[in-house]
């Protein structure tokens, strides 16, 4: 017997190598899955979706895919295709567009984050052939999302053909500028933007329209006539033209020194001024807020008289907040866990 | 079988032979622990045997009950840490109302059972290693096997299920502390009223928070109790032995914990 | 009863037993006796299959223990009780407690029943007093005699003793003698002991085998064991003063 050999290892370890293969390629099988591979479920079947955009502006593989406000998906991924972009995606279900279908970019909220909307068109237009090439809606700006609210607020004051309505709408544009007095944010950029100068010169116009009513209205209570005589007893109108004086002097001030957008649509325009009433103290007031802005858009939210949008804008926030927290759970753990320390 | 031989080696020759030999280790000591798993799932037919519920009691309240002081001031601390990181930052946007939210979801999805199993790894787990290692080298485990007493039913068994059920107890527990310490700064440090606080944590937390972080908190308490008492088993070579044990437990469960959080997140959240 | 066949086992670096046959006989106080790192515990240890041979075998009977898997190695085992080095007492357990484990987890016998065993066997073993005590309480003796009770409370056919009077004073060392010796008498178990304490050997041993560099050496009683000429055993005899005319010679049957 050869004495200075050892004897070969034992047997035994075979049912452990066996299970402790098996248990490591799982779990490399699942770091593979879970790390490598995008975000994309890898268990379920997904139905791709081909769509070419002009510009998908900031549009990242694996944001949502919504319908009607429900993620059926996400994006799998985005190149670069002669001048357009083409953005495949993966869904959860077949969909069916029809000829009045709309795809576009929208954020998910204030803060950014982006998902692609798609609205498959009505039901009763002629379904589109399966391999036909979607195009996509250009995107769109939470910035003209704003402008279309500037648009309501417009409408709001056009309508307002009785006092009532004006005051009520009085009440609301200087509720907006108390708010806004310490806001900033996405409102608040609007207004310092230039770009938005027509939209405002559009709002003025209606303004002073309103504004003439206004007018005409006082004239006609001078005369003592009729049933709105009554109004001379509402002390809300007769604060709000008050207010209105002083704002007209605010805003010849500011004029004077050339200051902000109003300022410039004012020197611009020299005989609008003359007609801002109600709603030229709360711009002003913005403007100037902007400039040198501080506080919460967050308290706009009690506001209940003023438009879905405003709430909405603030939903949008909890949202982004919401979702910047959700998105990094491990990222707050390390940050403030260690961050701390 | 848990006695087992030990095995010696004759030093490998060149690198790649110990490389080769340290992989072989790996795998092998992995399937030991997911067998010693195993077994210890099969001696669960046991587990409401009269000795056998006693043991799981006794080390529920061992292993349970004894780490609420520290996994009660952790909690809470960590609550406080997290609103008030959080409150500052959201102050800027004036949101400091969100820090309900904040803190219970972050909690309950993710540092309610990541600290909690980090607490437990670092006390219980390393203790079971140490008691593990300590018998194995001062032949206890031998002997119980030679007694025909299995060290998996007598000794692992009652410890996984303890660890099974305590860990996500005190996983919710924690959080619910957390919550409360951020609530206490909150209140006092940020100008967020208790009632708006809880309402805004009730109103972002989701039952899919809770159910998915105590899933976490109950693979956690598997993977202490297996790694633990895996690596006491595997002692060698006396009190040193026990020492790197111990130390094994601790650094294995910490990876384990973080990769199986990391993987079970990344399955239910994406 | 157990037979040794050519069994060689290899550990770290060197054959630790090269080519060990033997065989103890039912009834038998058997002693395996040499100096340290000769390969006695690694001998006991195969008995039981806590070392599996690299070569030859191990019968228990007609069972062969080397290869024994499973429900059969248990069954083989549990016709052993083995007393280890250190005890193994359960250190979380009182004394009691350890010596009922077995009982409590083996059988369905009453709380009364197993009471009355375990305080039966404890004073078989002298410690009458150390029931509620728990072993870091009591002696390195005491708590040898404690495993010997726990050992024995399954009634074994064969005990294995490694080691059971290393470091112990001579009083408890020969109290443990004249439990294994009293227990061989009361009970007709079958003995293996290790040691290297030759006064217990030549005392009760029936037989003595000598193992030095994992070779039997001397497989002898305890008269002819004095006698023998074997180099390496009048060296082990002669380092701890026994010599030929000693009163051993009264005491072998």
């Amino acid at each position: 017997m050869n004495t200075n050999k050892p004897p070969k290892r034992h047997n035994d370890i075979s049912m452990e190598l066996i299970v402790g293969t098996v248990a490591l390629m799982i779990l490399l099988a699942l770091s593979y899955f879970t790390i490598v591979v995008g975000r994309q479920a890898f268990w379920r079947k997904t139905y791709p979706m081909e769509v070419y955009f002009d510009s998908v502006m900031g549009l990242r593989d694996g944001d949502n895919v919504v319908i009607r406000g429900m993620t059926v998906g996400k994006i799998r991924s985005l190149t670069l295709v002669s001048n357009e972009v083409l953005v495949v995606s993966d869904l959860s279900r077949m969909l069916q567009m029809h000829r009045d279908y709309r795809i576009r970019v929208v954020f998910t909220s204030v803060l950014g984050g982006r998902q692609l909307e798609v609205n498959e068109g009505s039901a009763d237009s002629p379904m589109l052939p399966p391999d036909v090439r979607l195009h996509g809606n250009p995107p769109v700006d939470l910035i003209d999302d704003a402008a279309a609210m500037i648009k309501d607020v417009r409408s709001m004051l056009n309508e307002g053909g009785v006092a009532s309505n004006i005051s009520a709408t009085a009440e609301n544009l200087s509720t907006i500028s108390g708010r806004l007095k310490r806001g900033e944010g996405t409102i608040g950029r609007l207004l310092v933007e230039d770009g938005m100068y027509v939209q405002l010169q559009g709002t003025m116009a209606e303004a002073s329209n309103a504004l003439a009513q206004i007018k005409i209205v006082t004239t006609k209570l001078s005369q003592g006539e009729g049933t709105l005589g009554k109004l001379l007893m509402d002390d809300r109108v007769y604060k709000d033209i008050e207010k209105t004086t002083a704002n007209l002097r605010d805003l010849t001030d500011r004029v004077n020194a050339g200051e902000g957008t109003l300022g410039k649509l004012l020197a611009k325009d020299d005989s609008m001024y003359v007609n801002l009433l109600a709603t030229s103290r709360s711009l002003s007031n913005i403007t100037a807020r902007v400039e040198n802005g501080d506080g919460l858009l967050g308290k706009l939210i009690s506001d209940e008289t003023l438009a879905t949008n405003v709430q909405q804008t603030i939903q949008e926030l909890r949202a982004a907040i919401d979702d910047f927290r959700e998105t990094s759970p491990v990222v707050s753990f390390s940050s403030f866990l260690f961050g701390t320390f | 079988m848990i006695t087992r031989e030990p095995v010696y080696l004759p030093p490998s020759d060149t690198r790649r032979a110990e490389l080769g030999r340290d992989v072989l280790d790996l795998v092998c000591n992995c399937g030991r622990a997911l067998l010693l798993l195993f077994s210890a799932i099969g001696c669960m037919r046991f587990a409401f045997q009269g000795r056998s519920r006693d043991r799981i009691v006794e080390q529920m309240f061992s292993s349970g009950i004894k780490s609420l002081g520290v996994i009660s001031v952790v909690s809470m601390f960590t609550g406080m840490i997290l609103a008030l990181q959080t409150g500052i930052e959201l102050r800027k946007f004036g949101q400091e109302v969100n820090i309900g939210a904040a803190v219970m979801v972050s909690l309950l999805r993710e540092m309610g059972p990541f600290m909690t199993a980090l607490i437990l790894a670092a006390s219980v787990g390393s203790s079971f290693a140490a008691q593990m290692g300590t018998m194995t080298v001062s032949e206890e485990i031998p002997a119980l096997e030679l007694m025909s007493i299995d060290p998996v039913k007598f000794l692992v068994m009652p410890r996984l299920i303890a660890m099974a059920i305590m860990t996500p107890l005190l996983s919710f527990y924690g959080c619910i502390l957390g919550v409360i310490g951020g609530g206490i700064v909150g209140s006092t440090q940020l100008g967020v009223s208790w009632v708006s606080y809880i309402d805004n944590a009730m109103r972002f937390a989701e039952n899919k928070d809770l159910y998915v972080g105590l899933l976490k908190a109950f693979l956690f308490g598997v993977i202490i109790t297996v790694v633990s008492c895996h690596e006491g088993f595997a002692t060698r070579q006396g009190a040193v032995g026990v020492g790197r044990a111990t130390r094994r437990t601790v650094i294995l469960s910490f990876l384990l914990i973080l990769v199986v959080g990391y993987i079970v997140t990344r399955l239910f959240y994406i | 009863m157990i037979r040794f066949e050519n069994v060689r086992k290899w550990l770290g670096d060197h054959w630790v037993l090269e080519d060990v046959s033997f065989e103890i006989k039912r009834g038998e106080t058997f002693f395996i006796v040499g100096p340290s790192g000769t390969g006695k515990s690694v001998t006991l240890q195969h008995m039981v299959r806590l070392l599996t041979p690299d070569a030859g075998r191990v019968m228990i009977d007609k069972d062969c223990v080397s290869t024994a898997r499973g429900r059969n190695l248990e069954r083989i085992r549990t016709r052993f009780g083995m007393l280890f080095q250190s005890g193994a007492l359960l250190e979380w357990l009182t004394v009691a407690e350890n010596v009922a484990l077995p009982l409590l987890e083996l059988t369905k016998m009453g709380h009364e029943e197993i009471d009355k065993l375990v305080r039966e066997k404890l004073e078989l073993v002298g410690l009458p007093d150390a029931l509620a005590k728990f072993p870091a309480e009591i002696s390195g003796g005491m708590r040898k005699r404690a495993a010997l009770a726990r050992a024995i409370i399954l009634k074994p056919e064969i005990m294995l003793y490694d080691e059971p009077t290393a470091g112990l004073d001579p009083v408890s060392a020969r109290k443990i003698d004249a439990l294994i010796a009293d227990m061989q008498v009361k009970t007709g178990i079958t003995s293996v002991v290790v040691t290297h304490d030759l006064q217990s050997a030549l005392s009760i041993g029936t037989r003595i085998a000598m193992l030095f560099e994992g070779h039997v050496v001397e497989l002898s009683t305890p008269a002819d064991f004095v006698k023998s000429q074997v180099a390496e055993v009048r060296e082990f005899l002669d380092s701890q003063y026994i010599t030929r005319r000693g009163d051993w010679e009264k005491n072998t049957p």
